[in-house]
């Protein structure tokens, strides 16, 4: 059933009311866009972790990825995970378990860090951050089934890990070394097991790209293999492999093609097992789209898998440095896109259908518009679409957290004193209306009273700052809902306004230290 | 709904307490007293009682005032720092600053958000 936003109208910023009436609509239209769902909001509780309506859209993807690693023995509908989490079910002691595995807190509700985990070990553009699954020299589990479905997707495992999973192997490991030996993909030895460079290789997917890229023998237009032994063996395991690392590259880029470590497309140079499907649409496509069709000539057939194609993938994460290579920077484009409730409305119909694809694919949306130009927001629909909703996410959070920080700073000033550190020692009052007195012992040494003074100026701060974004947000409201407006102009002014917002909030989330990397 | 019952309101009750509670926004006092207190400070008592009680500790010699500022935005002001600030705690003049430069850029900020709502 197609989603159809609730109550399309926000009604007009109700100007004629007190100011903290007008605060009370600007909460109450910010607690309408979390109660129905309409952002990713990483739940404060298990009550609200379970809550269906607000949580929908993260519950699919935490039960993908639960299921990815092996800890659900099915991929589950939208249906059943919802009948799933009302209940509590199977859904919940998986997290349980998962958390259990990862070490983290075991409370059975995904919050940030849990959240977080789950993406560093699934996400293909994450970063895996492999050294901090480990206990001591020992892989946690989540590590050895994280590995495993790695090589599974790359086609270098026949299965991804089930319910059933105890430890993978070391010998596990063998077809992916093999690879690496065969197609030279790497100058450090990579050993069968979990080994740091064995793992940083095979969690780093732009690695193996640029690797296959230089594989190019530029005579034949074919990979430059090394064979040492089996050669129809061997051959079979590099066409594998390089079929796989398409279909991963083309799912990032938001074609329908599934990662299913599966041979079955041809390679330049090895034996044909062309089959017409969607790898063969998804080529065609990327080379009519991508590269203009210069690759058709160039590689003088599309139906099979060249070199030049991991070169054009190279080329495109090459045009963009590191520091650059921030997704972000795309909202004001990307919102330009979806300025029609009725586009907005098809993006949000493709999100709730989509679970684990949503968080994956953006950093190359980033390098082909970089490389490209805007243009390629057209031909990536589906990933222009998961930019939006993450985009509006982002901000949604930096508004919802300014106003929570407005409202313990207030707070924290009627209360009034300033936590500023022993208060035998340096003990700061406040008043309503900000007046201050101190009272300093000679006792305190200077480092109490430097903490003192910095407790003083940062309280300060986070209220100027989270002022300063709650104001802007008033002024949004203000400025859209001069007239009856819907939630989809509320969604693409959030997502427009991502690049004024983050600089204030990478500030506001400095002072009050919270931790994440989003 | 659920865990927002306590956040729903935020900005409406942040803003509608602050907004009782607050006595003077046209002037700013800062004061910094040096000295320990000769009762066990309980935060539970409020600014006010604690207040009175440096102001007293102070008027009995026990606690001293290092500095005191009372800016007027009418554009009067009072500066106020003791002659024995050498026996002060060496950082007291930059708590102090930095507690005025708080006090101002807080009402600003205040301010400028009820402007946004008034506006």
């Amino acid at each position: 059933m197609d989603f159809t936003f609730p109550e399309y109208s926000l009604g007009t910023f109700p100007l004629q009311l007190p100011p903290e009436e007008q605060a009370g609509f600007v909460d109450s239209v910010l607690a309408g866009v979390e109660e129905n769902g309409l952002v990713n909001i990483v739940p404060a509780g298990e009550e609200q972790a379970f809550d269906l309506r607000s949580q929908k859209i993260r519950m699919q993807t935490i039960a993908t990825r639960l299921w990815l690693l092996g800890y659900l023995p099915q991929k589950l509908s939208g249906r059943q995970i919802e009948k799933d989490f009302r209940r509590k079910g199977k859904v919940q002691q998986a997290i349980r378990k998962f958390q259990t595995e990862a070490g983290l807190t075991v409370d059975g509700w995904v919050g940030d860090e849990t959240w977080y985990a789950l993406d560093a070990l699934v996400s293909f553009e994450s970063d895996t951050q492999v050294n901090r699954w480990f206990a001591g020299d020992t892989p946690l589990p989540v590590l050895q089934r994280a590995a495993q479905l790695r090589l599974f997707s790359l086609g270098l495992y026949d299965e991804k890990p089930d319910v059933g999973f105890r430890e993978f192997p070391a010998s596990g490991f063998n077809r992916f070394t093999e690879v690496v030996r065969l197609l030279r993909l790497s100058s450090q030895v990579i050993g069968p097991g979990f080994f740091p460079n064995t793992l940083g290789l095979l969690f780093n997917q732009d690695q193996l790209v640029e690797a296959l890229a230089k594989q190019n023998s530029s005579a034949a237009g074919s990979f430059t293999v090394h064979f040492f032994g089996d050669r129809d063996e061997q051959e079979r395991l590099v066409n594998r492999f390089v079929v796989n690392m398409a279909k991963i590259e083309l799912w990032l880029l938001g074609f329908d093609v599934q990662i299913d470590g599966r041979d079955d497309y041809s390679v330049a140079g090895m034996e044909s097992r062309t089959e017409v499907g969607p790898l063969d649409a998804a080529l065609n496509q990327y080379y009519r789209d991508f590269e203009e069709g210069r690759l058709i000539r160039a590689a003088g057939q599309s139906n099979r898998i060249t070199p030049a194609f991991f070169i054009s993938l190279q080329k495109t994460a090459g045009t963009v440095t590191e520091t650059s290579d921030d997704p972000e920077d795309l909202s004001r484009e990307v919102a330009a896109l979806l300025d029609r409730p009725g586009k907005i409305e098809q993006a949000w119909n493709y999100i709730r259908k989509r679970g684990v694809r949503l968080w994956d694919g953006l950093r190359r949306l980033w390098r082909w518009v970089k490389r490209l130009g805007e243009k390629v927001l057209g031909f990536l629909e589906e990933n222009v679409f998961r930019a939006f909703f993450r985009y509006v996410s982002k901000s949604f959070k930096i508004v919802r957290k300014a106003v929570e920080c407005v409202a313990e700073s207030v707070k924290g000033y009627l209360r009034g004193f300033v936590e500023a550190g022993d208060p035998r020692l340096t003990l700061v009052h406040t008043a309503a209306d900000f007046d201050y007195t101190i009272l300093l012992n000679p006792a305190a040494a200077p480092p109490d009273l430097q903490f003192c003074a910095a407790a003083v100026k940062r309280q300060s701060e986070v209220f100027q700052l989270a002022s300063r974004i709650v104001g802007f947000l008033i002024r949004l409201l203000k400025r859209i809902l001069i007239g009856p407006a819907g939630w989809a102009q509320l969604l693409a002014e959030l997502a427009r306004s991502l690049g004024e917002l983050k600089p204030l909030y990478f500030q506001l989330k400095e002072l009050t230290g919270e931790a994440g990397p989003h | 709904m659920l865990n927002l019952k306590n956040s729903i309101m935020a900005l409406k009750d942040a803003l509608k307490s602050l907004n009782e509670a607050v006595k003077d926004l046209t002037s700013l006092h800062v004061q910094t007293f040096t000295g320990s207190l000769k009762v066990d400070i309980d935060k539970s008592n409020g600014f006010d009682e604690l207040k009175k009680l440096i102001e007293t500790q102070s008027a009995s010699g026990e606690v001293k005032l290092v500095a005191e500022s009372l800016v007027k935005f009418d554009g009067d002001s009072y500066n106020f720092i003791t002659s024995d600030i050498q026996n002060a705690p060496p950082q007291a003049l930059d708590i102090h600053q930095n507690a005025v430069t708080s006090g101002l850029n807080n009402r600003l900020a205040l301010l400028e958000l009820f402007q946004d709502l008034i506006k």
